[in-house]
């Protein structure tokens, strides 16, 4: 009798160890899922900000320098895929040096309040999506450095976890959220 | 937009979280939202029309106050039948760590999630714990939102990321444009909002530093609820007549007490993670002092948009508010500075900043 009651109860416990790795597994596969799709969403939202800053530079309102500074920056950014971060960074820098001494906004403003309504608007939402998708980053890693992950190589073969991480401090003249 | 508000505490206690749902979901339907706030609350309760009440309140202590929270098998059940009715487009829970409807959200919810943490403690042991055995809910969040500098730490220490930081926000014209009372008035008024009986408000501590500051033309303002007896026993016979309890007053009364006040007087010893009336109180016009909190030292950047003084010390109080009281081209430099910054908290920009957030979860 006793005999039965020991392999009943390890074949129930090995059975509850089971089914809490594979929820472990499921909850890591939704979170990668999750990450892969947050990453999209930043690079969607990026493209926007270039795109806005494109037709920013070419409406005719700011001046030629001015112009050029933007639609180079904006340009570049779109250009490159393996190392975007640094080419977002400067496309930041970039908007800074045209819109951070009130000038440029103002212009802009009185111009086509608009179009800088909607370069305002993506600025922050970039801002946004990253932090979103860096949330997701966290609680992921947060969750691979458990040791049920590691020991029953739960991650499979889920590539690297990486923030992404660049400047994206809008200027300051753009309106809420910093 | 179709926006699901989940709030954690009774909506007839007054309390921070309650106000900035209530005033969210207004401003949200102005912008031409479909919003519903789900709440605790008895069916028979006056509500407005946008709250669903998800049935009565339990106290419970948590965080170290006593919450009206929500839970168990009704409470589920009320919660997912106004998810599958609602048909949200993003549902977005406040203080998602409460043992409350929004944890019980966060668990049922098959739309985007956005949170917002009030709670600000960043060595509080309790949270740690809570945020491991609560990690598999909240990593359900799509983006989390912080009221304050001080609450993104909390959070940051205890789940790690980047969540954002956006404010509490209020009407700043019905502060702005409110009416001074010349009855309440004296040579020069104080006034001090939050319960009475609450020691963690610190009324105690205003009450000992204002009697030995023996100024006879000095008044008084206290708004808040509680034994207003138990309150006026505490001060010496000679000042009692220069103390003017109000009483738990409405939002009206408030902005016009506090438009009638020199100096706005913040004694809370802690608890604080954002303190929305200090920047009523900005907002109103008056020089704000308050205890040095690190919650209320951000709002007040330091010392360029107030006074601090060193919590819980009355000689401290009573000395940096005699000073206050005293100089006044430093009053009119510090609400001069501060009316400048309220406008940062005004419903039309945190709104604005919470639809982006919203946009941003819904574009996933």
């Amino acid at each position: 009798m006793i005999w039965l009651a020991s392999a009943l109860a390890v074949v129930l416990l090995a059975t509850a160890f089971g089914s809490w790795l594979s929820w472990t597994a499921t909850r890591l596969d939704n979170l990668h899922h999750r990450v892969e799709l947050a990453r999209e969403s930043v690079r969607r939202r990026l493209l926007e900000r270039s795109g806005w800053t494109l037709e920013i530079a070419a409406a005719g309102v700011l001046d030629d320098a001015e112009a050029v500074v933007l639609a180079d920056a904006a340009a570049r950014a779109r250009a490159v895929d393996d190392g975007f971060e640094a080419a977002e960074s400067d496309l930041s820098s970039a908007l800074r040096a045209v819109f951070d001494d009130a000038g440029g906004t103002g212009r802009l403003r009185e111009m086509d309040a608009d179009l800088l309504d909607k370069l305002e608007a993506s600025s922050h939402r970039v801002e946004l999506a990253r932090r979103f998708h860096n949330d997701l980053v966290a609680s992921a890693r947060h969750l691979r450095g458990r040791l049920r992950v590691r020991w029953f190589h739960l991650t499979g073969h889920a590539g690297p976890l990486d923030t992404i991480d660049f400047d994206d401090v809008a200027p300051d003249t753009f309106g809420p959220g910093r | 937009m179709k926006v699901g508000l989940v709030c954690p505490y009774s909506l007839d206690v007054p309390g921070g979280v309650q106000n900035h749902i209530k005033d969210l979901a207004e401003e949200l339907i102005t912008r031409g939202h479909q919003v519903s706030v789900l709440a605790p609350a008895e069916d028979t309760d006056e509500l407005p029309d946008f709250v669903v009440a998800a049935g009565r309140a339990v106290p419970v202590p948590y965080n170290g106050a006593v919450g009206r929270v929500m839970f168990g098998p009704i409470a589920s059940s009320r919660v997912r039948r106004w998810l599958a009715e609602g048909h949200f487009d993003v549902v977005h829970i406040h203080e998602p760590g409460a043992p409350s409807l929004g944890l019980l959200a966060l668990g049922a919810a098959d739309v985007p999630v956005v949170a917002t943490f009030h709670i600000a403690n960043p060595r509080s042991r309790v949270m740690s714990a809570a945020a491991g055995l609560l990690r598999p809910r909240l990593e359900r969040i799509a983006a989390r939102i912080a009221v304050s500098e001080y609450a993104r730490e909390t959070l940051v220490q205890h789940i790690g990321g980047e969540p954002v930081v956006i404010p509490n926000g209020l009407y700043v014209d019905r502060f702005r444009l409110a009416e001074p009372r010349p009855e309440w008035q004296g040579e020069q008024t104080i006034a001090f909002v939050g319960r009475l009986d609450d020691p963690r408000k610190g009324l105690a501590l205003l009450l000992d530093a204002f009697a030995s500051i023996e100024r006879p033309g000095l008044r008084l303002l206290v708004v808040g609820g509680g034994d207003i007896e138990q309150a006026r026993e505490r001060l010496p016979e000679q000042v009692r007549a220069q103390v003017c309890f109000l009483g738990p007053v409405n939002d009206v009364e408030k902005a016009r007490a506090l438009a009638s006040a020199d100096v706005y007087v913040a004694p809370n010893t802690g608890g604080e993670s954002f303190g929305i009336v200090l920047v009523e109180a900005m907002a109103a016009g008056a020089a704000v002092l308050a205890s040095d909190l690190p919650a209320f030292r951000r709002v007040l950047d330091d010392a360029r948009l107030g006074a601090t003084f060193r919590s819980k010390d009355v000689e401290d109080l009573a000395a940096v508010l005699t000073r206050l009281l005293d100089d006044e081209p430093l009053r009119h430099q510090l609400s001069a500075a501060a009316s400048v910054e309220v406008n940062r908290y005004d419903w039309s920009q945190v709104a604005t900043e919470i639809e982006r957030v919203y946009e941003t979860v819904v574009d996933l």
